[in-house]
This record gives structure tokens, sequence and C-alpha cells, in this order.
């Protein structure tokens, strides 16, 4: 009787260092798969990020083309004398610009696309002696450029 | 007979116990391996990723100081140091940078800047393109511009 009690009191039965070592090689497991996927997040949102970066540099280097030509256009047109009818010419034939006549010069508004979404909206006000001041540089949804569009909220009426 | 049966009936257990261990040893040393590879890898990635965004970040950094001033040479002194003296070789800056892009003598990341400048007629369009590198290998690329007027050309 004493042996019996002896043996039972002197370790573990058969089975329990198995059970133990699934359990430790499972919760080891789950922590690295958690850390792998943890990991590749970061590196695709990374990823996203650096694109998005490069894309938004495409697009401010693109409307500094388009403002260089336009300051151009300012410098000939004042050399020129008729500042407003040779700028309002020259700067139509800019591609992708908008021109407006204000009471202080003109206001030339353009954009750059920096992905499917988003754009670079770019106004510049030139004032009667060719000079610029940059009034907007910044991005914006595609969405708010257009007026007509608007989020699917219901309106109320059935 | 008695004495052998005896002998093999109390061994049965302890055999029985060392060969599961054995047995554990053998599963949990495997598996080890490929847990131990796992997180390892994930790492790598990481250190990979972390090089990458303060690359980024430093890239930025200086693509808006240069769009301001449209100098490399103040860009970098503006981002990294001011006392530092950064030399050019052939219109191209190459920099030494440590993982959390510091100037650093012994840095494992190289950075490369090469500059194009463009004159208009009323000013300066410039363009420059940095390039992270480590191991030989291109960690993160961004061109970026500047556009620095003047009252044209002939001022230059």
């Amino acid at each position: 009787m004493n042996k019996k009690e002896n043996t039972r009191q002197m370790g573990m039965g058969v089975g329990y260092v198995s059970v133990m070592l699934i359990f430790a090689v499972i919760c080891l497991t789950i922590f690295a798969v958690l850390s792998l996927k943890a990991s590749l997040s970061n590196e695709s949102f990374n990823e996203r990020s650096g694109d998005f970066l490069q894309h938004y540099y495409a697009a401010d280097t693109a409307a500094k083309e388009t403002l260089s030509k336009l300051n151009d256009c300012a410098f000939e047109a004042r050399s020129s004398g008729l500042f407003d009818e040779a700028f309002e010419e020259a700067a139509q034939e800019v591609e992708g610009v908008t021109l407006k006549r204000t009471p202080a010069g003109f206001s030339v508004s353009y954009s750059a696309a920096i992905n499917e979404r988003q754009t670079l909206a770019v106004t510049v006000v030139f004032d009667n002696n060719g000079q610029y001041t940059i009034e907007q540089w910044q991005s914006q949804d595609v969405s708010q450029m257009d007026d007509n569009s608007h989020l699917g909220v219901w309106d109320g009426s059935f | 007979m008695n004495v052998l049966k005896t002998v093999t009936r109390k061994s049965r257990p302890v055999n029985l116990f060392f060969t599961e261990i054995i047995l554990a040893l053998l599963f949990f040393s495997i598996s080890a391996a490929v847990i131990l590879k796992i997180f390892a890898s994930a790492d790598r990635l990481s250190r990979v990723s972390s090089e990458k965004e303060n690359a980024m970040i430093c890239a930025q950094s200086i693509a808006e100081s240069y769009s301001q001033c449209g100098d490399v040479g103040d860009a970098l002194k503006t981002v990294f140091s001011e006392t530092a003296d950064f030399a050019e070789s052939g219109g191209e800056y190459t920099l030494l940078l440590d993982e959390k892009c510091k100037l650093s003598a012994y840095g494992g990341v190289q950075l490369k800047l090469s500059e194009d400048r463009e004159k208009t007629t009323a000013g300066v369009l410039s363009r420059l393109t940095l390039t992270f590198e480590t191991e030989n290998e291109e960690l993160y690329s961004l061109d970026c511009s500047a556009y620095i007027p003047s009252g044209g050309a002939d001022d230059e």
C-alpha cells in the first residue's frame, strides 16, 4: 500500500508532458503567426504610404511645371507691354488651365492627379505686374472637385 | 520467473514515460525550429519595414525643404545638421546614414541625391532624385522638384 502511494506521489503520469507540450507549441505558434501578421501588415501600410508619397510628389512636380510655364507667360506678357491681353492669350494655351479675370489681375486654376481618388488643386493669382501669389496648393478628394457629387444620405422623403 | 515478471511490470511505466519524453522533445524541437524561423522572418521584415519608414520620413523632410529653397546643400543642412559639410561630386551627393536616418560614418544606409536644373524664361525649375540604398538594394526612392522664380533667365 505504501509502495503504491509512493509511486503516485513520485512523478507525473504518462500523457501530462504531451498535453503541456502541445499547449506550449500551440501558444508559441499563435504568437509567431501574430508577430508575422503584424510585420506584414506594417510592411503593407508602409508600401502604400511610400507609393502615395511618390504619387504626391509626381503631381507636385507636374503642378510646378505648369506654374513655371504660366510664370514664363507672365514674364513675356509683361515684357510685351500689354500684359492683360498677352497673358490671357498665352495662358489659355497652357494645358488644363482655367483662367478667370479678377479686379486685381488673373486667377488661374489647375489640378494634377495624385491617384484615382485624390488630386492636387492649385490656384495662382497673377497681378497686373505679372507677379504671382499662390492662393491654393492642396490635395483634395476628386469628389470635392465635382459640385454635383454628394453622399448617398437619405433626405427624409419616401 | 516471478521475480522477472515483477521487474518487467515495474519498469513499464518508467519506460513509457521516457519514451513519451523523447517523442515530446523530438516534436518540440521540430516545432521550435519552424516557430523560430517564423519569429526570425517577422523580425527581419519588421527591421526592413522600420528602415523604410525612416527613409520615407527623411525623404519627405528633404523634399519639403528642397521645394522651399531649391538648393540641395541647404535642404540637407536643414534636415541633418547646420554645421555638417556635404560634399558634391558631379552634381551628386552621397551620404551615409544609420538605420534611423541620422548621419553616421559607419551607417548601413546610403542616400544618393542627384539634381537636374532647368533654366526657364522666368525662373529655375529643378528636379531632385533621392535614393536610399541598403546592401546595394534600393530601399526607397523619391522624385521631387522646386521652382524658384526670378526676374528672368538673364538674372542668373
